[in-house]
This record gives structure tokens, sequence and C-alpha cells, in this order.
């Protein structure tokens, strides 16, 4: 283990612990926003598993994630027979069936700005399906969402408290983000990484392309649709502004914001957006005004995102204390998520252009 | 025989890009594919490898019909190709871009390389990376990224890469494409060492003559679309109508 991950995994814990004693100091309000942070970060971080690390684009996530939200939130809402438990896990693995047929139809010809293009109008069926589903309460949504108590076997938590729940979502999203960590420094991530890098060329090695990139788009999609699930007994309140495209820019900004290609980017944007937002609420009007020059200013000047510039500031400490020459000036896009168009396997296709 | 074309046209849109293409390679032999530019070589190239399918015709490798069968499963089966600007995974380290391609040929072989879980590649697989880099004279530079390597060193990554998936063909597109003379000398000598060792069969497309003689055994020149001459190095070197068309502007390298 090299000195990095030592200290990575060590800022882990310690952040962990702190997320941990939350509950036990922090208003309700602020309590909610911790809560909000855990389920955008892994949001997230689902969108960067399928394009920092596998180089497709998702503008559509949304969708996804409002499946989640709305079968957990009808479930509790209408109580359902069903565990909790099984009840997010089921959303989770419908989020991931319906990118597997998504991706069945479009990833075997299409990659790149086509994808995305068709993944927003995944969403936007999604939204109308949603909006006509008698139950599911139109434009109103489903509100007065109860929060559960898990099962296991005799033994019940009850996790209907903030407090609760909060802790509940730690371990869930914990779990989630290391079944990703796993993923995407195994034999499969490295697969991705060849595909995001040269598909072309991973195609010629013997890789396939399709099944790769359909492995990526199931577990990005049921990882989103899982935090749907826990998004709707935090909130107690599921709308059509969950499915809207403002919320599929969401794990965008987070990612580019927090820093492109780093693991850990999509949560550390997620907490940066969230205290933006949080210190800007009682500007009427000017929030938005703010929230967007911030990103422009991350972007134009930071452009691997908060995690890119503190690397290249502590970079630049140890070379002046060396004496050294300056360290070079983080590039654009650190993974190569973003290179510049390409002929693809199917030769019309083309990938993603710069973002 | 171990790779056959059988009529093999390609059209693009009304552009007849590939008239009637038949040939066959036996194993371990090598065929260099020679033409003016727009004769048809790459497309020829395309259709071998499965970048494209062809409009009509076969294409039969051990036996198999794998005409309209995609890239990477004829790289599984033992299609190994490099490009004309070499591709390698500038991101990777270049061990790394090496073990990916091990780990794909024992994916392809339904072989597990190292537990379930397991994060980083096993020792069997890296040592089987670093043999080949060092074969290929890569082990200097195993930990850098394959970004930072120099245009000839990306080319013998490449190779390396293809070697890693142990294949019975290897198909070069251009191997010596803007090198130096003397980079081309040192690339020549070692594909054809690469070929005796490994018992390849090997199929280039190249411009200069000097590696087209060295390498191949018999050559194949295209002109328009079509098959000009087909033979050993002697026979097409003394075909006059090869002389005309193609060897006539470069004669005094011929």
């Amino acid at each position: 283990m090299t000195a990095t991950r030592t200290t990575i995994g060590a800022v882990l814990v310690l952040v962990l612990v702190a997320l941990a004693s939350v509950p036990f100091w922090a208003s309700g309000g602020v309590l909610f926003l911790f809560g909000l942070f855990l389920i955008n970060g892994l949001f997230a971080l689902s969108w960067h598993l399928l394009f920092g690390y596998t180089g497709l684009a998702s503008f559509g996530h949304a969708g996804f994630f409002a499946i989640g939200a709305y079968l957990v939130g009808a479930g509790l809402r209408f109580d359902f027979p069903v565990p909790y438990l099984v009840l997010l896990l089921a959303a989770s693995a419908f989020g991931a069936m319906c990118a597997y047929m998504f991706g069945q139809i479009a990833l075997g010809r299409l990659s790149g700005i086509f994808l995305a293009v068709l993944t927003v109008a995944f969403s936007e069926i999604v939204r109308k399906i949603i909006s006509y589903t008698p139950g599911l309460g139109g434009e109103d949504g489903l509100s007065n969402i109860r929060r559960p108590v898990l099962e296991f076997g005799i033994l019940a938590v009850d996790v209907s408290s903030s407090r609760g729940f909060f802790l509940f979502m730690l371990v869930a999203v914990g779990l989630a983000t290391g079944g990703i960590w796993w993923l995407v420094h195994s034999r499969y991530g490295r697969a991705f990484a060849c595909i995001r890098d040269n598909p072309e060329r991973a195609e010629f090695l013997g890789i396939s392309l399709k099944s790769y990139r359909l492995l990526s788009f199931v577990i990005s999609g049921g990882t989103a649709a899982f935090a749907g699930g826990l998004f709707a007994p935090w909130t107690q309140i599921v709308t059509l502004d969950e499915i809207h495209w403002l919320m599929s820019l969401q794990p965008i900004l987070n990612t580019f914001l927090g820093g492109l290609g780093s693991f850990w980017g999509p949560y550390v944007g997620a907490a940066a957006f969230m205290l933006l937002s949080h210190l800007t609420r009682t500007w009427a009007g000017m929030a938005e005004l703010l929230v967007g020059g911030s990103l422009l200013f991350v972007i134009l000047l930071a452009p691997t995102g908060i995690i890119g510039g503190i690397t290249w500031l502590l970079g630049r400490v140890k070379a002046s204390r060396e004496g050294s020459a300056r360290p070079e000036r983080p590039e654009l896009v650190p993974s190569g998520a973003a290179a510049e168009p390409r002929q693809d396997e199917k030769r019309y296709a083309t990938r993603v252009g710069s973002p | 025989m171990l790779l056959e074309i059988n009529n093999v046209n390609m059209y693009y849109g009304a552009f007849h890009a590939l008239r009637g293409i038949s040939f066959s390679l036996a194993e371990r032999e090598s065929l260099a594919v020679i033409g003016p530019n727009g004769a048809g070589k790459t497309t020829l190239f395309k259709a071998m490898t499965g970048e494209s399918i062809p409009s009509s015709g076969s294409v039969t490798f051990l036996g198999e019909d794998v005409t309209r069968i995609p890239g990477y499963e004829r790289t599984r089966k033992g299609m190994a190709r490099t490009f004309q600007v070499a591709k390698v995974f500038e991101d990777l380290e270049v061990v790394t871009n090496i073990v990916v391609a091990v780990e794909s040929r024992r994916r392809g072989l339904g072989q597990r390389s190292g537990g379930f879980f397991r994060l980083a590649p096993p020792p069997d697989t890296l040592e089987e990376a670093r043999a080949l880099a060092a074969e290929l004279g890569l082990s200097d530079v195993l930990r850098t990224r394959a970004k930072i390597l120099s245009y000839g060193d990306k080319k013998r990554l490449e190779l390396a890469m293809a070697l890693a998936l142990r294949p019975k063909i290897l198909m070069l597109d251009e191997p010596t494409a803007g090198m130096a003379p003397a980079d081309r000398i040192a690339t020549v000598s070692l594909i054809e060492r690469l070929r005796r060792e490994n018992s390849l069969a090997i199929i280039i497309t190249e411009h200069d003559m000097n590696t087209v003689f060295k390498l191949a055994h018999r050559i194949l020149v295209m002109n328009f679309g079509e098959v000009v001459a087909l033979g050993t190095v002697d026979e097409v070197r003394s075909n006059p109508l090869v002389r005309e068309i193609y060897l006539g502007k470069e004669a005094e390298i011929a």
C-alpha cells in the first residue's frame, strides 16, 4: 500500500467517523443537508462510473434515479407488504434492468453524443410514464412517504427517525461506494479504462465493447436507482422535479466540481455544492448566479476540479520546499474521459466531445 | 490454410473499393500487401480484421467463416493486429497496457486469473507482461504512462500487446511508417525474429520496398481495388506490369 493510499484511507476513516457523529450534534435542517449530500454523492458516483471510467456520457441519469425514488416512494406510501430493504434492492434491480434494456438497444451502435441524446429521451419517457401513472400523484408527486423499520429476522431496527435513517444511509452509501471502488480497481475497471482510453484498440485486444459498456451502464443505472431509493424516505416526498433535466445535470456538475477522473471527486463535489447552496440559501435569486459563477470559476481555473486543484497546490508546495521546478498545470481532462472525437468501432459513431 | 480471402468485394456507395480479391495464407507465412495510395490496401485490411464487413465474398480463418464476426471475437480466435499510427492505452502504464492484453486473452479462453475479488493483476500475469516488455526492450519504461513514450516505443508496445494475445496471425498496418531509417531496420529484424520465434503468420501493408523485400515471402500487389500480381518476391519484382504501374515510379529502390 502506497503512502498516498494510506493517507486517503486515514482521511476516509476520519470523514466516516465525522459523518456518523453528525446526527448527534446537528440541527434537523443541517442533518437533512448532510443526508442529501450522501445521496447526491452516490448519484454522482454512478454517473462518474459511466463517464469517467468507461467513457460513456449520460445526460438523462435522473431517469434511473427517479425509477428508484418512485418505486420505493410508492412502496412505502401505499404500505406494500414488502420489507424496505427488499424494496430498495428490488428498485435498484429494476433500475439496472431498465439500463440493461436501454443499453441492449443503444450500446450496440451508439456511443458519444448520440448515446447522450438518447439518454435524455429515455429520461423523458420515464417522466411521461410516471406523470400518467395513476397513484403516483402526477404533477404533485408522492408526499407523506413514511420512513421504514428495518427487519432482520427477529431483530428490527427502527430507522424512522432522521437520526436512525441517516446512519442507515451512511452504511448503505458506504457499501455501494465500496462496491464501485472495488469494481473500478479490479480487472473489470482495467477493461473499462481500456475502452475509455481507446475503444478501437480495446476491441482488437479481444475486449467486447458492448458487453463492458453494458455492464458499466447496468451498474451505473442500478446505483442511481439505489440512490433514488434512499432519497424517497429521506425527503419523504418525491415529485417530477426528481426527473427534470436539471436533476440529470446535478451529478455532472458535482463530478466536474469535485474532480473528473478521481474516485472521490463526485463526493467532494456534492459536499461543495451542498455547502454553496446552503450558504446562499437566503440570497433570493442570487443563489443560482453564485452557484453558476463558482462552477465557471472552477472549470476555468481548476479544470480538474477541487481535487485536481488541491493536488496541484500540494505539488507546488512540495516543489518549492525542495527548490525544484514548478509542477505542470493539471491537464484539462486528466483521465482522457473526453478526448477528441475519434473513430469508434462502428464507422458512424463518434465519442463524446470535450466537455 | 490459415487465412482464406475469397472473392471479396467492397462498395462504398457507388465506389467499388475491392473488386473480387482472393488469396490465401499458410501458417508461418508472411505476405506483404503493396500498391499505390488508394489501391484498396486499407480497405482489404479492414475486411480481414473485422473493422468492416465486405459487401460480398468471405473471409475464412482456420476453416471457419469469420466474414461477419466482429473484431473482438476474431482477436480471440487468434487474429491480432496493429495500427498504422500506433494505438496504445495512453493513460495506462506500459506494464498495464500489456497486462490488459494478457487478461483479455485469458478471459477469451475462459481462464480465471486470480481470485474473483482480487484487485491487482495476479503474479503470473504480471510476470508474463514483464517478460514480453523485456523481449521488446521496454523494461526501462514499465511504469511510464504510455502517453509520454517515444513513437518507436509506442510501436513496440503495440507489438508487445499483440503478442500477449498469442495470436496465430499478426496483421501489421504499415509497421515502419514514420520511422527513421535506423529504427526501420531494427523494427524489420524484430518483426522477423518475432515471427520465427512465435511461429506466426504475418500480413503487412507497407510502402517501404526494402521492408517488404526483407519481411515478405510473397507479395500481393493491388491497384484500383484489384489484385494485379501475387507471387514470390522475385516473381513480383520481375513482373513487367507491376513495374509499370507501381515499381516503375520507384525503380531505383526496387
